[in-house]
């Protein structure tokens, strides 16, 4: 990727002038939408249509050429075929030009003669030093400028949601949507093919958008990992960033890579991303469009305590399941409000958290309650339920809960089940700021992650443990003798390597007959060994019978090299047999797996999970991106599901957790100190109780060549 | 009489013309024993080394005794090391003995060779010397392959004179067979060297049993073959998209299909076409529609825990050096053995050279 380098100029969004290059008056083409958007959102600066054919075009005369516009051009929009957008850009620069949108298609995203015209494109907007947006994208919005340099259907209204997309037809389809819905946006960015801006530069322009209070995305993949959590880290604790990231799934991945033309990286490594720099992750369009609305319109809630308001037990009880469900404290009503409420509601209301007035309750009822609320500082966030029954007031209720709580930093939350009887007061809730959802389920996520996100801004990002840039000689010697034979270091090399890195190894001796594996028992002395074939072409050593258990007597020992040994000359007759190896067996510990690859976007992306059947058929393992913090690592041993089995059960001792984060921490600096290592798995490790620290049992490490 | 059966490289076929012979000879009324001079193959059961394949035409052949009978020798890692060390192995007292021994029991012995003329030196064990000592007339086998086996065998004729009683060439492409019986035959019977045989390619006797993949590739079995001994001819890798997968799966027949366990669209088209079994790497299990799919259409599905180049390795590892054991192709083998070789003429030739 070619970037231009220059800051974002305010004239992309704010700018003086616009030219549209290719507007059109047949009204079914492109350069006719965006120039119509334009003239139709009120944009107020000067703007000039280029036609070669002139003419008019809603009441404005069109200019046959570039170099005919008489004045200066702040912002260029492309409509025109790839080789004019690569003419008009220095003409447009030499009008004074600092911004460009291409919106026209035929680039990478076509591939063959594309892939070549969209190098050339970077290389003019760097040459003109100016920034373009695209192309292969819709344009770009800005509600507060009435700008619309897009040919979206429709602006929407003003507002404080930011959005960007890497897909143009999901932008239409979001606007439209917000239009329908009377939903608020200040800037919406089509990034299309990303040729110059990357979604890195767009979040940010956002973080310091006086308009924006909360920023939405949809990416398919990003372009610079490692830059893309830089800009994130910087931008999330002063505003929350809600992302929807498509290609979760091998088939989703694949689409998207064909979709964009770049490797789409793991999902595990974006989640990790993501988690790492405070990006909250939106499963669905659904939840991307109800966590904006909640930030755009709510305070960020200061604690946790969630009050449910409802006239009826079902929605009541369904949504406190949800709130328990993902760990939201229920509030206990102070002494006083009590006090207050009390005589406002019949005797058969319930005032425990769900708040029920039950099902005869009017629109005063729920302002009296929503009243006595106000006061309460145990209660962080309010959700208010209501269901229509004969007597129900949905509108003046809106009203009552929209008025009420106004003002007093608490974050409110409405869902009005039903259908057309609930239809406007919904409407009411929306115009008075208040986030309305049609299911109780939506409204308690939403909750859910904006406290997410109010804890998530209050610890700062730590620092990862970045390298010294030491590399151990002991480690670079060991790597150079991997890369020698091939990419696949044996047990020796990958164990040499990561002793370099302070993991310590069970006691172990080499032996190349019976009779010294025999000797070599006897010289460790323990009470039991295991065997592993030693050879630098055999990874997977029980796959060839390379490995022996539980050996307690020299007559085991002997009779396991013999078996060992000869098992290998059967299954693998071409491989080099060096030997045995004689390991001290180590027990009374818990099995965990420790790893690393690489990620093409976002490098190393560690793992860790417990060993046996936790990784392999329940999956349950954690990623973070390398380097890892302290805090990091801390928390991928506390978030997979077996975190419990490591505490105190059973009459076991808790497991030595500090040790696993140590291990964690250094298996970061080695992979960041080391780029040449692909791969990385030290599986078996055994965790002893607390304070017995680590012994891995086994490892392994690929190489490639360092990438420059 | 002892027959030495020597061959020009590894895996040209000396155990199954040991065990054609034993069965057609026997069948004569010819009392044929077998001695390995060297196993390469071994096995470790209780405390003590076998040679696999010596093992294996002993059961086929009924040959009685110890396992030290039909293979005296076995090499072991020990073994090897002592040889680098240069210690006295003691290798030709106990070869002699189970040669004399088995001699004194049969009207012909064959003795099975190593690899090639000179496998066995660094133990001590000349090939050439041995069948001096011996006293052995020859039979040597080679894997046609245009003028290379030409070179080898001319110079194995020159290396063993008149001892040498005639060459089979084994596993000719059915395309060469009229050159081998023609051409070839005539250059060599014009050096004096005869021309016994030339045993076509099979692809049955080139494929592998799921049983021995199984045990192979270490694979865990997710649906059972109709029979272990159900035979492979093709190994097919599922890493394109799914149309070329049809198209190409349509072409190989028998063959088993290596994908990620994860290609549900790999594995539905392997299973709509002439598939024995199906291998998913990445130790992902299939969807429940593709097991009941496979066990109705009787289709094994292995599931490995290594990745699909991994596992494609070892499938390529296995080719063309697979040990005849399951019943079909012994039975297969022997036949083509019967229709290519001049057995009667060699058996002539073993009692009046």
């Amino acid at each position: 990727m070619f970037y231009s380098g220059y800051v974002l100029p305010k004239e992309l969004f704010r700018p003086r002038s616009v030219a549209v290059v290719g507007a059109s008056r047949n009204p079914e083409k492109v350069g006719y939408g965006v120039f119509a958007n334009l003239v139709q959102a009120g944009y107020a600066g000067a703007l000039y249509g280029v036609n070669p054919g002139g003419g008019e075009l809603l009441g404005r005369p069109l200019i046959p050429s570039i170099e005919a516009i008489d004045g200066t051009v702040d912002l260029g929009v492309f409509v025109v075929p790839p080789k004019a957008i690569l003419e008009g850009i220095p003409a447009l620069a030499a009008k004074g030009m600092r911004a460009a949108v291409a919106i026209s298609a035929g680039f990478k995203e076509v591939g063959g003669a594309g892939i070549s015209l969209e190098r050339d494109l970077s290389r003019a907007v760097a040459a003109a030093g100016i920034r373009l947006i695209g192309p292969n994208c819709l344009g770009v919005i800005d509600t507060h400028a009435s700008l619309n340099a897009s040919f979206s259907h429709g602006t929407p209204p003003k507002g404080n949601i930011a959005f960007f997309s890497q897909s143009g037809a999901l932008c239409t389809a979001i606007l439209d949507r917000s239009i329908g819905e009377n939903i608020g946006f200040s800037k919406v960015i089509s990034l299309g093919n990303k040729a110059d801006v990357s979604e890195s530069e767009i979040l940010e322009f956002l973080a310091d958008d006086a308009e924006t209070r909360v920023i939405i995305g949809y990416i398919e993949s990003v372009d610079d990992g490692r830059r893309f959590l830089r800009a994130a880290r910087a931008v999330t604790p002063r505003k929350p960033v809600v992302l929807l990231k498509a290609g979760r799934t091998a088939a989703g991945a694949r689409a998207a890579s064909s979709h964009t033309g770049s490797l789409a990286g793991s999902d595990n490594a974006y989640a990790a991303a993501f988690l790492q720099a405070g990006i909250l992750r939106a499963e669905t369009m659904e939840e991307l469009f109800d966590l904006a609305l909640g930030f755009s319109m709510q305070p960020v809630p200061r604690d946790g305590r969630l009050l449910i308001l409802t006239n009826a037990g079902g929605p009541g009880i369904l949504a406190a399941d949800i709130a328990e469900r993902l760990g939201i404290r229920l509030a206990e009503l102070s002494e006083s409000t009590r006090g207050k409420i009390l005589p406002k509601v019949p005797p058969t209301a319930s005032l425990g958290n769900p708040v029920d007035i039950i099902g005869d309750a009017r629109a005063d009822r729920y302002r009296n309650v929503l009243s006595a609320l106000a006061d309460d500082d145990s209660i962080d966030m309010v959700l208010v339920l209501l269901t229509p029954q004969a007597m129900t007031e949905p509108e003046e209720t809106a009203r009552a809960t929209v008025s009420a709580l106004a003002g007093t930093g608490k974050a409110v939350y409405a869902s009005f089940l039903g259908g057309p009887a609930v239809a406007e007061s919904r409407r009411i809730l929306n115009a008075g700021g208040i986030p309305s959802y049609i299911v109780p389920e939506r409204a308690v996520r939403t909750a859910h992650a904006m406290l997410r996100y109010s804890r998530l801004r209050t610890s700062d990002f730590p620092e990862g443990g970045e390298s010294a840039g030491k590399r151990p000689p002991a480690a670079e010697r060991a790597i150079g003798l991997i890369l020698a034979s091939g990419r696949q270091g044996g047990e020796e090399e990958s164990r040499a390597i990561l002793e370099a890195y302070g993991f310590s190894f069970p006691r172990h001796a080499f032996a190349e007959t019976s009779a010294a594996a025999v000797e070599a028992f006897r010289s460790l002395g323990v009470p039991r060994a295991v065997m592993k074939i030693v050879s630098p072409q055999i990874s997977h050593k029980t796959d060839v019978g390379g490995v022996r258990l539980n050996l307690s007597t020299e007559e085991e020992v002997a009779r396991a090299f013999m078996e060992i040994t000869s098992s290998v000359r059967r299954l693998a007759p071409t491989v080099w047999i060096a030997g045995v190896s004689v390991q001290e067996m180590v027990t009374g510990g818990r099995e965990l797996i420790l790893g690393m690859s690489r990620d093409p976007q976002f490098g190393p992306l560690l793992m860790f999970g417990l060993g046996g059947i936790y990784v392999e058929v329940l999956k349950d393992v954690a990623f973070r991106v390398a380097p890892l913090s302290r805090r990091d690592a801390e928390e991928m041993v506390r978030e997979i599901r077996a975190y419990p089995l490591l505490a105190a059960y059973r009459g076991s001792e808790p497991a030595d957790e500090q040790a696993i984060v140590d291990a964690l921490l250094r298996l970061s600096a080695l992979s960041c100190d080391f780029p040449e290592i692909q791969e990385l798995d030290v599986n078996p490790v055994q965790v002893m109780p607390r304070g017995g620290g680590l012994r891995a049992i086994d490892c392994r490490i690929s190489i490639a060549e360092a990438r420059a | 009489m002892k027959l030495y059966i020597a061959s020009t490289s590894e895996y040209s076929g000396k155990t199954l013309i040991a065990l054609a012979l034993g069965k057609i000879w026997s069948g004569k009324g010819v009392k044929v024993g077998y001695v390995k001079i060297l196993g390469k193959i071994p096995v470790a059961e209780g405390g003590r080394v076998i040679d696999d394949d010596a093992a294996f035409i002993a059961r086929e052949l009924s040959l009685d005794g110890p396992p030290e009978a039909v293979c005296p020798v076995v090499i072991t890692q020990d073994m090897a090391m002592a040889a680098y060390r240069g210690e006295d192995l003691r290798l030709r007292g106990k070869i002699s003995a189970a040669v004399h021994d088995a001699e004194a029991r049969s009207d012909v012995l064959l003795l099975g060779g190593t690899a090639n003329l000179r496998d066995g030196t660094f133990f001590g064990l000349s090939p050439l010397e041995l069948i001096v000592n011996y006293d052995c007339r020859v039979l040597l086998l080679d894997k046609f392959k245009g003028e290379k086996s030409m070179d080898q065998v001319l110079w194995a004729a020159a290396a063993l004179g008149p001892r040498l009683l005639g060459v089979v060439f084994n596993r000719v492409p059915p395309a060469q067979e009229a050159f081998v019986r023609g051409t070839a035959a005539a250059f060599l019977e014009a050096r004096g060297v005869r021309v016994l045989g030339a045993v076509p390619q099979d692809p049955l006797l080139d494929s592998v049993s799921v049983g021995s993949l199984v045990e192979s590739l270490s694979a865990t079995v997710l649906c059972a073959p109709p029979a272990p001994e159900t035979m492979i001819q093709r190994f097919c890798v599922g890493a394109m998209d799914v149309e070329n997968a049809f198209r190409i799966f349509r072409m190989i027949p028998r063959k088993a299909v290596v994908t990620g366990g994860y290609r549900t669209d790999i594995q539905l088209a392997a299973l709509e076409t002439d598939t024995v079994c199906l291998v998913l790497t990445g130790g992902v299990d299939p969807n429940d529609i593709i097991l009941a799919r496979a066990r109705e259409k009787g289709v094994a599905v292995l599931k490995v825990p290594g990745d699909t180049f991994t596992t494609v390795e070892r499938f390529e590892q296995l080719l063309g050096r697979l040990r005849i054991r399951e019943p079909e192709k012994v039975r297969r083998g022997v036949e083509a053995v019967r229709a290519a070789v001049d057995t009667d003429g060699l058996l002539s030739l073993c009692r009046n050279p």
